[in-house]
């Protein structure tokens, strides 16, 4: 048997990052293709080429036999390449059957207009080709996730056998991370079903759903293929380890200054849940501590980071603060409470862009700073000049507008706001994301100066390797739960025993 | 494997759940019970008429808002177009001020123009990507100076009594501009339903990002919306002069927040995606039934101002989706 899809030497350069570096990857007819990787393997980057989203540095895709190049997502849909992301592409105040042919309309319109009664007819052909039992003109937000997943999968064969391609390609990228045991059961056995008309890419973080589902696996480790295993061959351990491998250079997160944390207990959560998010998530967090949340995207821990600062709510348990239960309900009283957030998005939720950097960096405590109604400017630029020097933020003046700065030092400018407004507890969602090599190191220096003043911080780091690095101690999220508490005071664990709990 | 599907999902819901499931067509409905129990003058034959001749300029002003509505724009330039075609048409037929007379091609003149100001504003909005709000606002503008400037800001009377038969003649019993009024809703409604243009309206109010990604030519829709939009307030401009007897750039003072609220008051979001054309209908119907009533009762001119507010909040307050809007600016 030939296969549909070969993509050949596929290499692809950001800027500063090599994503993906030679990848063979083939897709015969009929099969479901698994793909797994760390976060940052070069797993979407893979299927953005794929899909027309990205263009390829280099390589060769040819589809059925034929040399071609994706050049935007609508060409990728010509060439009967879909894809079914977890951000659905559909659109919820429309009916099912317009969300099938939506953008395609033209084969049902006879002098202009629109003919309901065939496009019915033929939605209703399709839904029951692959057997879904869904009402035609029900609005899409009265469906749940996986009846939308179906309009999509729908919406693709469809196109496909319109545009008379044999065996189209869809890619399915997490597709159950919000399913129910149940549903995730339905969803196998309808992919096992349309496995005669399509192949499917299938992207998981779920290695047990890949072992069971698909009928080959590819595993990317840092842009490179680390290997290709048939179903009979494939297990979690295998693909565990062939995920994993790299040596931890330990200085580099300057292993060496870090220090043991008192035993004074600044946050203790007892039993929380948010339902459908995480449950029953019980620690205690030390003065002076470095804590690295880990787990896969979808294992809870952005949903529990955010219920500690107040962004949701807890359906249940209590928070305790230096001993006290206390009640989070807004990032407001996670403030007042002394617990600061640092966001992934720093652009947005992080700083305001287009305030100069003194302004940023005294937004927090410019209550403090009042007298009468006046704001005291001349303290304001002491106190930002100071953070300047000890955090060695290179910007001209503290005037300079936050939207001018690089990355690193937009995340200091960042970090020196809850410097200045003495949180007790920091939470870091990716501080060194879009940051370059020479600044990550200094933001791991001063990492570690908090930790030494007492800080408590709670981490999400980039990459298992910035987890083990920098923190004391390591919890593993798995679907909601905790799966694993790993120590990091007195010896490093290494990434492959952390990603038995991960994944 | 055979699986049933059901082609429609209220097939066994009767008109009266239907009513009961729209709040606006309740709302309506109760109002008009309650001014007839209020007041005897006001479920009278003439009274309808009354009312059917007040709402007609305003259904076809508020089609055009159910378009850009639907489609998460919004469109401030009413009050600008409708005025400065108003002006044109009366210069255009027999008037004191010069010696034209082009007669009913009046109407076809402000619909040009009406719609080359539409074009523009959907032109610039998306070529240039700037939100409709401003473009309208200054689209609206230019008109309101443009109309000033043609006329001085004196109205311009005209005595072309064939012309003036369009807005002030009856049909039968019913009111001229009401017919054309119905006629451009029917239009309106069956673009809306049943071509793929009045389809993308919709599904761009819900995601625009999808529908582009589709390869659907979203700037090319926006354009052609608000030329559409434009036509009509034209065809509106050249109506109010001839139910006023003059062009007058003030006259269509209030049509922008009427068309709006009309719209709001129907049930269209006024974050786009939800609605249908004939919830304009209804809204138009809520206001002058609401206008008309209080009138018959009396009721002081700023108090009515006032209660109009109070429903048209309250009304966005209940049907707002917030999950879509993070910070309400």
């Amino acid at each position: 048997m030939k296969p549909v899809l070969i993509m050949e030497n596929i290499s692809k350069t950001f800027p500063g990052v090599r994503a993906l570096e030679g990848i063979n990857f083939e897709i015969f007819p009929n099969e479901i293709v698994g793909l797994v990787g760390e976060n940052g393997a070069g797993k979407s980057t893979l299927m953005k080429i794929l899909a027309g989203v990205y263009q390829c540095d280099q390589g060769e895709i040819t589809l059925r036999d034929q040399k071609v190049q994706v050049k935007n997502p609508q060409e990728a849909r010509t060439l009967g390449i879909g894809m079914v992301f977890q951000e659905q592409a559909v659109l919820s105040n429309m009916m099912v059957y317009e969300n099938i042919f939506l953008g395609r309309e033209k084969i049902f319109t006879y002098n202009g207009l629109l003919n309901r009664r065939t496009m019915l007819k033929e939605a209703k052909k399709i839904l029951q080709e692959i057997g879904i039992d869904l009402s035609l003109q029900a609005y899409l937000h009265e469906l749940n996730f996986m009846e939308r997943q179906m309009i999509e999968i729908a919406r693709n064969i469809w196109l496909a056998r319109q545009i008379q391609v044999e065996n189209p390609i869809i890619i399915l990228d997490e597709p159950t991370t919000v399913l129910e045991e149940e549903e995730i059961k339905r969803l196998f056995a309808k992919l096992r079903e349309l496995k005669r008309k399509v192949s499917f890419i299938y992207i998981s973080h779920r290695l047990k759903e890949i072992v069971e589902l698909c009928d080959r696996v590819y595993v990317l480790k840092d842009g490179k293929n680390a290997g290709c295993f048939l179903k009979n061959d494939v297990t979690e351990e295998l693909l565990r380890s062939k995920m994993v491998g790299r040596e931890l250079q330990e200085e580099y997160y300057l292993v060496s200054k870090q220090r043991k944390p008192t035993d004074k207990v600044v946050l203790e959560i007892r039993d929380c849940t948010k339902t459908g998010s995480f449950y029953n998530i019980s620690f205690k967090l030390l003065q002076g501590e470095i804590l690295s949340i880990c787990g896969t995207v979808g294992s809870g821990k952005e949903e529990l980071c955010k219920a500690l600062y107040g962004e949701t709510k807890l359906t249940s348990g209590t928070i305790l603060i230096e001993g006290k239960p206390e009640s989070i309900n807004l990032p407001s009283q996670a403030f007042s409470l002394g617990i600061g957030y640092i966001s992934e998005d720093r652009r947005n939720e992080g700083l305001v862009l287009h305030l100069p950097v003194f302004e940023n960096i005294t937004l927090p405590i410019i209550h403090r700073l009042q007298k009468g109604f006046l704001i005291k400017r001349e303290e304001q630029f002491k106190l930002t000049r100071e953070m300047m020097a000890k955090l060695q933020i290179k910007a001209p003046s503290p005037l300079v507008l936050c939207f001018n700065l690089s990355g690193g030092n937009q995340q200091k400018v960042v970090i020196a706001k809850w410097l200045l407004s003495n949180v007790k507890v920091l939470i870091m969602s990716h501080p060194t994301r879009g940051v370059d090599v020479g600044a990550k190191h200094e933001i791991y220096g001063l990492i570690r100066e908090l930790a030494e003043n007492g800080m408590a911080m709670i981490i999400m780091g980039d990459s298992f390797e910035e987890d083990i690095g920098l923190a004391n101690r390591i919890i593993v999220m798995k679907d909601g739960k905790i799966s694993g508490i790993l120590d990091a005071n007195i010896s490093k664990p290494t990434p492959s025993d952390l990603i038995q709990y991960v994944v | 494997m055979e699986v049933k599907i059901a082609e429609s999902s209220n097939d066994k819901k009767n008109w009266v759940s239907k009513i009961a499931v729209n709040p606006s067509l309740l709302a309506l409905i109760v109002l008009i019970i309650f001014f007839s129990f209020i007041n005897p003058h006001f479920f009278t034959l003439s009274n309808l008429f009354n009312i059917l001749d007040l709402a007609s300029l305003l259904i076809i002003t508020s089609l055009s808002l159910a378009l850009v509505l639907m489609m998460g724009s919004i469109d401030l330039s009413v009050e600008g177009v409708v005025g400065l075609c108003g002006v044109i048409a009366s210069l255009l037929v027999k008037n004191f001020s010069n010696s034209n007379n082009f007669g009913f091609f009046t109407l076809a003149i402000c619909g040009a123009v009406g719609a080359s100001f539409g074009f523009l504003s959907g032109f610039i909005l998306s070529r240039l990507k700037i939100p409709s709000f401003m473009v309208t606002l200054g689209i609206g503008y230019i008109t309101t100076g443009f109309g000033v400037l043609i006329t001085r800001g004196n109205p311009v009377v005209i005595i072309d009594w064939t012309f003036r038969q369009l807005s002030i003649g009856k049909l039968g019993f019913l009111p001229f501009p009401f017919i054309l009024a119905l006629f451009l809703f029917f239009v309106i409604w069956f673009l809306n339903e049943r071509t793929t243009f009045g389809r993308y309206i919709l599904a761009m109010g819900g995601d625009e990002i999808i529908v582009q990604d589709l390869g659907i030519p979203t700037s090319k829709i926006k354009t052609q919306v608000f030329l559409i939009g434009g036509f009509l307030y034209g065809i509106v401009g050249a109506l109010l002069t001839a139910r006023l007897g003059s062009g007058d750039i003030t006259a269509p003072l209030g049509f922008t927040f009427d068309s709006i609220g009309s719209c709001v008051l129907g049930g269209i979001a006024i974050t786009g995606g939800v609605g249908n054309i004939p919830r304009a209908l209804i809204g138009v119907f809520i206001l002058t039934i609401l206008r008309n009533g209080m009138v018959l009762m009396s009721v002081s001119p700023y108090v009515q101002q006032g209660i109009i507010g109070v429903i048209l909040i309250t009304t966005v307050a209940l049907t707002i989706d917030r999950k879509k809007i993070k910070i309400m600016k």
